[in-house]
């Protein structure tokens, strides 16, 4: 994917290697694309002829960026067993994933080869809108969709917390372990860590998560439909994990649909989940804003470190610097609310008891 | 040793022949991202310059005189240990590669004593104390330092 000279050739030879019913199969078109921060992207035309008829399409190339230029490290075996069983629930909107070159001998790494959507990403819609109409709750709704999917529908590859205690565990051991391994100390994760393990929300059953939900990677069509990309995060774990880091992403490269009627998006939510108000309400999804931050940001924070050995570079690793301090202010500053609102509840209840 | 321009002064012309000289004759979506970028990271390489070694010796006095008080109000091991490898770690050199080692054995002793106060419900002032260094040393001077910082080129 990275010699984009000879990518048209290889492609065309990797196509025909899953299409023997067609005759001639050209690539007329490759062209890298911008937007992916985490993996490689490039779209290409295709054109196939068979007993005189010609059809092209556009499809779309996701694989690894070239070694020791990775922002993030994600597993492509992992991405492609998740979109293949997404594909065979139907439950979520996704573009087909067609192809996987699993081992990089075809396209010149792991790559996945999906339908192309025509249209825009939701980013760059609402980036343009003073209003956004019912885009909030179709949102929130969709976020919803995914999270009722349960673990026993998903690829037995995919790790199975023993228990919704012990994904949480597992969560804020990670602030402490990325922070522990990192060339860089690092207080306010350390304080972070110990703040959720004292102020554990009330557990919900555990379900598919996307990992990475924001509006970029929402796709909509011409016809108005969304549909979701980039599950190389998905896991199986709580699923206000996303609202969480929905919430952050979106603070950090709004629009923020949650922020603009916290009660509505919530509300929309839980109509599709079944999960009740005591579960998903503005401070558990403040909970989860700092709490599932770190699947992301300890991978970025490992990049960095490699980066500061001399292991990795590149100037879209260094600009995730930012996203680590931004996270130390949203956070400080989210668990001071949260703190907040906690001492005011046991306050009242005291007050309640006391009379 | 000519230390005016400063590397700040420097590192913003940069910026301003990239921006007015190059991005102009570049006309690729990826290129034009990448340039973006180049021009974040040249302004945090700017404020960082101006300020980064006065900003780590300022933080590290004040994490020790609150590791200390914390360390005498709990009697906490771990935060007593981690405040005297970073006093110990205190070489007086303004090399930066020797100032980031000391911030960071220094930020090792704020870390045990905020979670010393954390664990003791009666340490909740001091706790407090702690967060707001997190707060009003790390926290703010983070975002003077992220600049025009913004996630260009997603969606």
């Amino acid at each position: 994917m990275h010699d984009h000279e000879a990518m048209p050739a290889m492609l065309a030879d990797f196509l025909r290697r899953h299409r023997d019913d067609v005759e001639l199969i050209e690539v007329t078109d490759y062209e890298p694309m911008a937007g992916g921060y985490s993996r490689s992207m490039a779209k290409a035309r295709v054109r196939y002829t068979s007993n005189g008829v010609t059809l092209e399409e556009t499809v779309v190339l996701r694989g690894d960026p070239p070694a020791g230029h990775s922002m993030i490290e994600t597993e492509r075996d992992h991405e492609w067993a998740v979109l293949e069983a997404l594909t065979d629930l139907g439950v979520i909107p996704i573009p087909a994933a067609r192809y996987y070159d699993d081992s990089g001998a075809h396209l010149g790494t792991k790559a996945i080869v999906m339908d192309h959507v025509a249209g825009g990403s939701l980013q760059s819609l609402i980036e343009e809108m003073e209003e956004f109409g019912d885009h909030p709750t179709r949102l929130a709704r969709l976020w919803g969709q995914i999270h009722t999917i349960t673990p026993d529908q998903l690829p037995d590859t995919m790790p199975r917390p023993a228990s919704w205690d012990a994904r949480i565990d597992e969560l804020i051991a990670t602030w402490r372990s990325y922070e522990g391994a990192s060339v860089n100390s690092d207080p306010t994760w350390r304080y972070i860590a110990a703040w959720l393990e004292a102020n554990k929300p009330p557990p919900l059953p555990l379900r598919l998560t996307h990992g990475d939900p924001q509006a970029p990677n929402v796709m909509v069509d011409h016809d108005d439909n969304y549909l979701v990309v980039d599950w190389e995060f998905a896991a199986i774990g709580d699923p206000r994990e996303d609202l969480g880091w929905y919430n952050i992403y979106s603070t950090a490269a709004g629009p923020n649909l949650y922020e603009a009627d916290p009660d509505a998006f919530l509300a929309a939510y839980r109509e599709v989940t079944g999960f009740g108000e005591a579960e998903v309400n503005q401070l558990t999804v403040g909970y989860f804003t700092v709490l599932s931050s770190i699947k992301i940001l300890g991978t970025i924070s490992a990049q960095l470190d490699k980066f500061a050995l001399g292991e990795n570079s590149g100037v879209m690793t260094a600009m995730q610097i930012g996203s680590i301090s931004f996270g130390h202010d949203n956070f400080i500053n989210a668990i001071s609310g949260m703190q907040a609102a906690f001492d005011a509840m046991a306050a009242g209840a005291a007050e309640g008891a006391s009379s | 040793m000519i230390v005016r321009p400063t590397t700040a002064q420097l590192l913003r012309d940069v910026r301003h022949e990239l921006s007015e000289v190059v991005v102009p004759e570049v006309h690729t979506a990826t290129a034009k991202v990448a340039l973006e970028q180049i021009d974040i990271i040249l302004e945090q390489c700017a404020v960082r310059a101006e300020s980064e070694i006065a900003w780590m010796i300022e933080e590290i006095d004040e994490i020790e005189a609150y590791a200390a008080d914390v360390a005498e109000a709990t009697g906490d091991r771990a935060t007593a240990d981690a405040l005297e490898a970073g006093r110990a770690g205190r070489s007086g050199s303004l090399q930066l590669d020797d100032l980031a080692g000391e911030y960071n054995l220094m930020s090792e002793a704020l870390s045990c004593a905020i979670e010393a106060c954390m664990s003791d419900p009666a340490q909740r002032a001091l706790r407090e104390r702690g967060v707001e260094i997190l707060r009003l040393r790390r926290a703010e001077r983070e975002t003077v330092v992220r600049a025009n910082w913004r996630l260009v080129g997603r969606g």
